[in-house]
């Protein structure tokens, strides 16, 4: 009797047990799914100048969609996603992130605080990010569009890739990374005045 | 019925598998990207080639697609080729860093025209004085670092 029912507690309780010791990321254009615990934060306009997202995990953890791989150890993924400046032609355009646990307690969780997702985690952003910073201190096999590499020990990679046919300005800093600035100016005036973000950013 | 596991099919599938990602990864984009390794990595960046280091190793890539070199005086899709844009980059791009395990964090300051934006902004009088100023603030530091000592 307890042989044909331990395989069933066992699933049962390794179900309940996975979460606190992986974490699986689905990511695929604009949209990031986590299943497990992760630890977050992220900012966004208008307290920000730069829509950024932080996102740790611990432990063994997994990735597909636009890239695919598995770690082991502490990896860190940090992105940034301008601001679409106005100019003369066009108003600025408002974006858009939403950051969702729906099951979690409090499903939306707060902005430039660290929070922690224990089961599922979905990132919705517009636009794409044009700036990547990853980081892993163990061991990690990535293949994919952010990278293609196999590290045992410490790396921290960062991408940036600016937009065509537009001005981007980016600051970013490891230590603070939430206080990024980054702005794209997408008509920029052949004569004439330069939209008054654009100045202020190349006078300072 | 057990159907017969052939190691040597999984193998090849997974190689087959590994190297179409690795094609996904070399991607003709407009990229700057830096990197800091400790330990044993094995990457490989778009357009270059494998990267296999042991140890401590610091990079800084800027990647920049060229247009297909033909004489032709329009391009594949009928247009002009006087009129496209060949890949225009303006560009100023800082980075500074330390040790990442000690309180010396990496720091960014990038600003760049891509494009038909270049191209705009090269004739904008504005921005001209603003790259122009850039460029001498760095002919001047290089001009500073590269002079032998007692010479200042």
């Amino acid at each position: 009797m307890m042989q044909s029912r331990n395989p069933l507690m066992l699933g049962c309780l390794g179900l309940l047990i996975a979460p606190f010791f992986s974490a699986c990321a689905f990511r695929s254009g604009n949209t990031e799914q986590y299943i497990g615990p992760v630890l977050f934060r992220y900012a966004m306009p208008p307290n920000n100048n730069a829509y950024v997202s932080q996102i740790v995990r611990l432990g063994p953890s997994a990735e597909a969609g636009i890239s695919w791989g598995v770690a082991m150890g502490m990896s860190e993924r940090i992105t940034v996603a301008p601001v679409i400046a106005a100019t003369r032609q066009k108003e600025q355009t408002a974006n858009s992130s939403h950051w969702l646990m729906p099951l979690s307690f409090s499903q939306t969780p707060a902005a430039g605080e660290w929070n922690f997702s224990l089961l599922y985690l979905c990132v919705e952003r517009e636009p794409g990010s044009f700036f990547l910073s990853r980081t892993i201190t163990g061991v990690e096999i990535v293949f994919g569009e952010e990278a293609n590499a196999l590290t045992v020990g410490f790396a921290h990679r960062t991408l940036f890739t600016p937009p065509d046919n537009a001005i981007s300005s980016l600051h970013f800093e490891n230590a603070r990374p939430l206080e990024s600035q980054a702005t794209v100016w997408l008509d920029v005036p052949e004569h004439g005045n330069l939209p008054d973000s654009l100045l202020k950013e190349i006078t300072k | 019925m057990r159907i017969p596991i052939r190691p040597k099919i999984y193998l090849g599938l997974l190689i087959s598998l590994m190297f179409i990602l690795l094609l996904e990864g070399c991607q003709n984009v407009l990229g700057f990207s830096t990197a800091t390794k400790f330990g044993l990595d094995i990457s490989q960046r778009p357009d270059q080639t494998i990267d296999v280091s042991m140890g401590y190793d610091r990079t800084e890539v800027a990647s920049i697609p060229a247009p297909k070199d033909d004489d032709a005086n329009e391009s594949a899709d009928g247009t002009d080729k006087a009129n496209t844009d060949a890949y225009s980059v303006l560009g100023t791009f800082v980075v500074s860093y330390g040790n990442p395990f000690l309180d010396q964090p990496l720091v960014l300051d990038q600003f760049f025209a891509t494009g038909m934006a270049a191209r705009k902004a090269a004739r904008n009088p504005e921005l001209q004085k603003f790259f122009g100023e850039a460029a001498g603030k760095i002919a001047t530091k290089n001009a500073t670092s590269t002079q032998p000592e007692g010479d200042q």
